[in-house]
């Protein structure tokens, strides 16, 4: 993050403690209820959000190397995303040519992958290699007998896959405004320490507003990050359809008293980027990032896939930091996934019982009132519930 | 038989299409087209449900589930077999279920009985339903029929089956095996998140034995190779045991085709029959009502003769155990990968090779019978 830009955000920060505020929205913003629920919105989300708009999948160091490969399955697509001999990314669905079955197995490095019905072997660019009793095959043009493929683009250290509809073309830089500082992190760079993926009962966009306020923070989190973070205390900047909002560490008044040039964000903040609607990054306070993905889950409205995952600066290379990096990972899991998950499920059920039939978001939640104003705008519904 | 398969064995051949196959994945995901299935195959073609020892003697009975109807097949008091829809005529209750031997069947819900030829008996409190004709009020007949040991139904009523016509040609296999003396040993369910179709269909090439099967039954078969042989919309694979190749020391007289093989029918639309060394298993795939991703898959298996001993348990146990094992842990799981492939729509076709005949056979007989 660029120098200047921190400085700015640590004197709007200290304007905030100071002044016991926190950023604000305009005003209170009501949503429906029924936006966690109705099964038609849940479709047309599934088609608009997650077929024709590509999807952030993670940093590039998911696929550190050519030869790296991880299987995925988005919305009951089966697929293969690859970096090839060149380096290149590329994302296919994991359907042999020949009778449909998947071609490659969960993550790790290959060659080329071979189906496990009847050899029929891929090469990283997914195009057709070999053909057992090929004999049998004569007539057949193996150019045209490749994997699906699907777009996909690497830039400022991040892969996005899709738009999976395999119709709508990729943009030439998904993270719009967001592009410029998300790429002076140089998250290229980073490691890729670990992921967990989880099947929770709540809608997906419950799963992104977890992340959306820190208002919660010292009543919900109260014995867990509570300590750390400070609650209600947070900048907010949108950049088109995306955002990031910076919350405050209770070290932050130590700044205070420190000469500008000596000041540094990273470890007073908790950084929490969305990258609109799917993807939260959160850059903690060793400048390590946390990716949380979701999408929805087959069983309808009221399920989600989520996954996160961790990525350090430098790789680990002793026992000691190893050690550090799970003990941090696994405090983001230990703090969502039982706690704000666990309200997430109870709050889709009281949306599944239809009462009351709206919420509203303080002022002091701007980026809940953006992040859903956005999926309105997108859906072709009014500003304004 | 023998020689045909030698002559593979030598030329490193098999069985070969005249032509490429090409199958359109909608076949998979078109709700259309399970409309079509269900409708034509599952209500108005005889479906085989079993040999005639799952009903060996008088009263012995069996409901199967078939795409949503409850067909209860019964032997009656003459030994002739007889199906009905499982549904009793009060208020529609099933008055059977799983399988056993009975003299009548009550009704669970007001104790209506009925017979093994279906005819209502007795109603409690009689009284009540004075004035209501009670030979009108059997349960409902369906077409069945039995032959070489084998039981047709036509669960969407209509014409009687006739079953030699129904096998076109298949009939000469079927007389000569003597499947009316076999043994039901036992029967399970399976339910899968596939099309239907994908259950006959891993049994209809022996191409992928040694890739997908290389720790179970690969190393005993030779792979890619069988012989093909078409009766009407029927089929027959013939997949050749390494151990076959002792036979070429010994006089043709000795010759026996049986063990040294596995004999793989596909009885038109949803049932494979396998023929093994020591016993028969039927597969019998339906699909879930409207899902097009679901089935529910009926396996029996019949013995030659009936196991009592302890000994002939564990024998018979330990082939049916690798048989299954090796269909429902290895074939169905990657089958349920292929329909969530044909669900996100990956490719438009599937290509069948010249290697892979009883495909192409298949899907053309289906087409041909939806008018596709």
């Amino acid at each position: 993050m660029r120098r200047d830009r921190q400085l700015e955000l640590i004197r709007r920060l200290l304007k905030h403690q100071e002044e016991g505020s926190t950023a604000y929205a305009p005003e209170p913003w009501r949503n429906e209820l029924s936006a966690y629920t109705d099964p038609v919105r849940a479709e047309r989300e599934r088609e608009i959000f997650f077929r024709q708009r590509p999807l952030p999948f993670g940093l590039s160091g998911r696929l550190a190397e050519p030869g790296d490969y991880v299987t995925d399955n988005i919305d009951g697509n089966p697929l293969l995303i690859t970096r090839d001999s060149d380096g290149v990314v590329h994302a296919f669905l994991n359907v042999c040519r020949h009778r449909g079955a998947p071609v490659a197995e969960g993550c790790g490095k290959a060659k080329m992958f071979a189906c496990p019905y009847h050899a029929w072997t891929y090469n990283l660019d997914g195009s057709l290699k070999g053909i057992p009793d090929a004999r049998s095959f004569d007539g057949v043009d193996k150019s045209e007998l490749g994997l699906a493929e699907i777009p996909a683009l690497e830039k400022d250290g991040m892969i996005w896959i899709g738009p999976l509809d395999r119709t709508t073309p990729m943009p030439e830089d998904p993270m719009g405004p967001l592009s410029e500082e998300f790429a002076e992190w140089n998250f290229g760079s980073y490691h890729f320490f670990g992921s967990y993926q989880m099947v929770k009962p709540m809608n997906w966009k419950l799963v992104i507003d977890t992340f959306l306020e820190g208002y919660h923070i010292g009543v919900l989190h109260k014995n867990t990050i509570a300590p750390y973070v400070q609650t209600n205390r947070a900048t907010f900047d949108a950049f088109g359809d995306h955002h990031c909002m910076v919350a405050a560490r209770n070290t932050l008044d130590s700044l205070n008293d420190m000469p500008e040039d000596e000041r540094d964000l990273i470890p007073h903040a908790a950084i929490v980027y969305s990258l609109f609607p799917t993807m939260i990054g959160v850059v903690q306070g060793a400048a390590n990032i946390e990716l949380w993905r979701v999408w929805p889950d087959k069983r309808g409205p009221g399920w989600s896939v989520i996954e996160l995952s961790a990525y350090v600066p430098e790789k680990p290379t002793s026992e000691k930091a190893r050690n550090f990096w799970q003990k941090n990972m696994q405090l983001a899991i230990d703090t969502v996934e039982a706690e704000d998950f666990e309200l997430g499920r109870i709050i889709q059920q009281n949306a599944e019982n239809g009462a009351p039939e709206h919420v509203v978001y303080g002022r002091n939640e701007p980026a809940m009132s953006h992040y859903h104003s956005r999926i309105r705008a997108h859906l072709g519904l009014d500003a304004n519930v | 038989m023998i020689h045909r398969l030698f002559g593979h064995i030598d030329a490193g051949t098999t069985s070969y299409a005249d032509r490429l196959g090409a199958n359109p994945v909608t076949s998979y995901t078109s709700a259309d087209r399970l409309g079509r299935e269900r409708h034509t195959l599952f209500r108005d073609t005889p479906l085989l449900v079993g040999f005639s020892g799952r009903v060996a003697k008088t009263g012995d009975y069996f409901v199967e589930e078939i795409d949503g109807r409850s067909i209860l097949i019964t032997r009656d008091r003459e030994g002739a077999v007889r199906a009905f829809h499982n549904v009793c005529s009060h208020r529609a209750a099933p008055v059977a279920q799983g399988s056993g031997n009975a003299r009548r069947f009550v009704c669970p819900y007001h104790a209506w009985t009925y017979g093994l030829d279906g005819a209502l008996q007795t109603i409690p409190d009689g009284r009540s339903f004075d004035g209501m004709c009670k030979s009108a009020h059997g349960l409902s007949e369906i077409p069945s029929a039995e032959k070489h040991g084998l039981i047709f139904i036509r669960p969407g009523g209509g014409d009687p089956i006739d079953v030699d016509q129904h096998l076109a040609g298949l009939e000469r296999d079927m007389a000569a095996y003597g499947f009316d003396r076999f043994h039901h040993y036992r029967s399970l369910t399976i339910e899968r998140q596939m099309n239907w179709k994908l259950c006959p269909e891993t049994f209809m090439e022996g191409y992928h034995l040694q890739y997908l099967h290389r720790d179970s039954v690969g190393p005993i078969f030779f792979s890619n190779l069988m012989v093909f042989d078409s009766f009407g919309p029927h089929s027959r694979l013939t997949l050749p045991r390494r151990r076959i190749m002792e036979l070429r020391d010994r006089p043709e007289d000795d010759w026996r085709l049986i063990p040294e093989t596995a004999i793989i029918y596909t009885f038109f639309p949803n049932v494979t029959m396998v023929v093994q060394a020591g016993h028969i298993e039927m597969w019998r795939s339906y699909p879930s009502g409207d899902a097009i991703d679901r089935c529910k898959v009926e396996v029996s298996v019949f013995t030659p003769e009936a196991v009592e001993t302890e000994k002939a348990r564990k024998y018979y146990e330990k082939n049916i155990d690798l048989a299954i094992r090796t269909v429902d842990g290895e074939d169905f799981p990657l089958s349920e990968a292929i329909q969530s492939g044909h669900s996100a729509r990956a490719h438009e076709t599937l290509i069948y090779g010249l290697n892979e005949p009883a495909l192409t056979h298949y899907h053309a007989s289906l087409n041909g019978a939806l008018g596709a």
